[in-house]
């Protein structure tokens, strides 16, 4: 497929437009997108990440290829940050969270975009001093539990390790409190 | 009070001595930090009064804060353009921060080993750069501010970390790297095969001017793709760990170019260094791939030894801002070339120069 500006090039970023239920395909090759980012025409994302996997890419993890007509044919995602105002379709025309809210409000969208991104979806570094227990309920070492389990089932031992450890954490976190 | 370009060129950048390890083959180690404000809309998305309240907040810490009392705080557009060249070529600020606008601001430390930025893509950006194979070291001086500024109360979850605007820095918030010198890789055509070696172990090669393998003076950015997952310990040391192999294979591609084309090789330094040393007009990219052949030659022991933090001066003071601000009036592009030429005479000439 040629790129629809120039009509020269190989087109490689492929880009799905959704209004309503209405949408609009478009396909560019990688110069003629650099310069309309430049320009503001698209999103201002970074081109130095490969365009295969970001982050026209990142946006098809549900794991339909993103030509698939039938990948965005569900009603329009309603989701809407509440702090913010972010919708969803901005959050992934744009693959930006607006304010740390987003990260409550896209929830179901995080662990497959940040182990597409990363590897891996849990955070293992330092924490502020005061985050310690404040932020985890024991909902969320009951959820970590289950992906234990789920981890160990699909004799996924490397991530399984890694839940252990923030599960063992929290633990001594909330020893820590009394 | 208005930070003159001319201060902030001749204002000290540590790194630039080169007495860290490695220091020939590897410029600089750089590790910074992204961090947000609860409660606040990232900087994309806020407003202008928005903006300047999360820029207030960052800044009453750092003025409040004793131990960093040495700190210049300035607004964006309080600076001149050409102050903001300087701290672009100096990497303490970004490109996209020197645009400016309400909020944006940065706090530069006294040594030139920290910078701070203030709603650049997220509201704090911390840096910490030495010279040589230091990223450890840079690593714990940018916590040690990082634990400063936490006061600030940063928009952190415990699953997925620090929270960014961008998924690509979530968890750590880390990005660690090295500026690395690789003539000899270049020059064997070998940066292709690292780039992708890297590629396999979570890192990214990227040239510091321009892209690809096409970087003039052949000076490489590697640092870490990933920030989530694995502590902040484990990704500087695998930079860390990788850098240091890239410095053997250079060393190693330096020593097979001079056992097979020992004299061509003597023939092109030498040369390189009698342009840089006599020519009158001269453009930043030529003087960056002579610049090149001269330090690879010196660190060969081809030509006499010329300090490191000579040669990582020089590389400074050859850009175009740098220039402007030190001279009186705007210089025409002839008038900028003549005078780069004047700095590299000035700086490598074998003898008094008696023009």
């Amino acid at each position: 497929m040629k790129c629809e500006k120039c009509g020269i090039r190989e087109a490689e970023v492929h880009i799905r437009h959704q209004k309503g239920k209405e949408t609009d395909d478009f396909h560019f090759c990688r110069q003629c997108a650099e310069d309309m980012a430049k320009d503001g025409l698209l999103p201002d994302v970074s081109f130095e990440i490969s365009l295969d996997s970001f982050p026209w890419g990142l946006f098809s993890w549900h794991g339909s290829a993103p030509s698939s007509p039938d990948a965005d044919a569900s009603p329009a995602d309603q989701r809407v940050c509440s702090h913010c105002g972010l919708d969803h379709s901005s959050f992934r025309k744009t693959g930006k969270f607006g304010c740390p809210d987003c990260f409550t409000a896209f929830q179901d969208d995080l662990a497959p975009l940040f182990r597409k991104i990363h590897g891996s979806d849990i955070h293992r570094g330092t924490r502020p001093q005061n985050a310690c227990g404040d932020e985890t309920s024991p909902e969320d070492l009951e959820s970590l539990r289950k992906e234990l389990r789920e981890a160990v089932e699909k004799e996924e031992y490397e991530r399984a390790a890694i839940i252990r450890d923030r599960i063992r954490e929290i633990g001594e976190c909330y020893e820590g409190e009394g | 009070m208005k930070a003159k370009a001319r201060e902030i060129a001749d204002s000290s950048l540590e790194w630039l001595d080169g007495t860290g390890d490695h220091s020939g083959i590897i410029l600089s180690s750089r590790v910074r930090l992204a961090r947000n404000l609860k409660g606040h809309a990232f900087p994309w998305r806020a407003g202008k009064e928005e903006l300047e309240i999360s820029a207030e907040k960052v800044g009453a810490v750092i003025r409040r804060e004793d131990s960093l009392r040495s700190f210049r705080l300035f607004g964006i557009d309080d600076l001149e353009p050409l102050a903001k060249g300087v701290l672009i070529e100096k990497h303490l600020i970004s490109p996209a921060l020197s645009k400016g606008g309400p909020g944006r601001g940065a706090a530069v430390d006294s040594h030139g080993i920290v910078s701070i930025m203030i709603n650049e893509e997220d509201h704090v950006r911390i840096q910490a750069i030495l010279g040589g194979l230091k990223i450890h070291e840079a690593y714990r001086i940018a916590r040690q501010m990082d634990e400063l500024l936490e006061a600030l109360d940063y928009a952190f979850d415990s699953r997925c970390g620090y929270l960014t605007s961008c998924p690509t820095n979530v968890g750590t918030g880390l990005r660690a790297s090295v500026m690395i010198h690789l003539p000899a890789l270049t020059h064997l055509g070998r940066l292709g095969k690292l780039a992708v070696g890297c590629g396999k172990v979570g890192l990214t090669v990227r040239g510091m001017f321009g892209e690809g393998s096409d970087s003039p003076g052949a000076l490489y950015q590697v640092s870490n793709q990933v920030t989530l997952g694995q502590s902040e310990d484990e990704l500087v040391e695998k930079v860390s760990g990788a850098a240091l192999g890239i410095v053997r294979q250079e060393q190693a591609a330096r020593s097979k170019i001079f056992s097979e084309r020992g004299p061509r090789l003597e023939d092109k330094v030498w040369r390189a260094w009698g342009l840089l040393s006599f020519s009158r007009v001269m453009e930043a990219r030529e003087a960056l791939e002579l610049l090149s052949l001269v330090r690879m030659g010196s660190g060969m022991g081809i030509l006499p030894s010329v300090r490191v933090g000579t040669m990582n001066a020089l590389l400074m003071d050859i850009q175009k801002a740098h220039i402007q601000a030190r001279s009186s009036g705007e210089l025409s592009p002839e008038e900028l070339g003549a005078k780069r030429s004047e700095i590299l005479r000035k700086a490598l000439a074998p003898v008094e120069d008696e023009s």
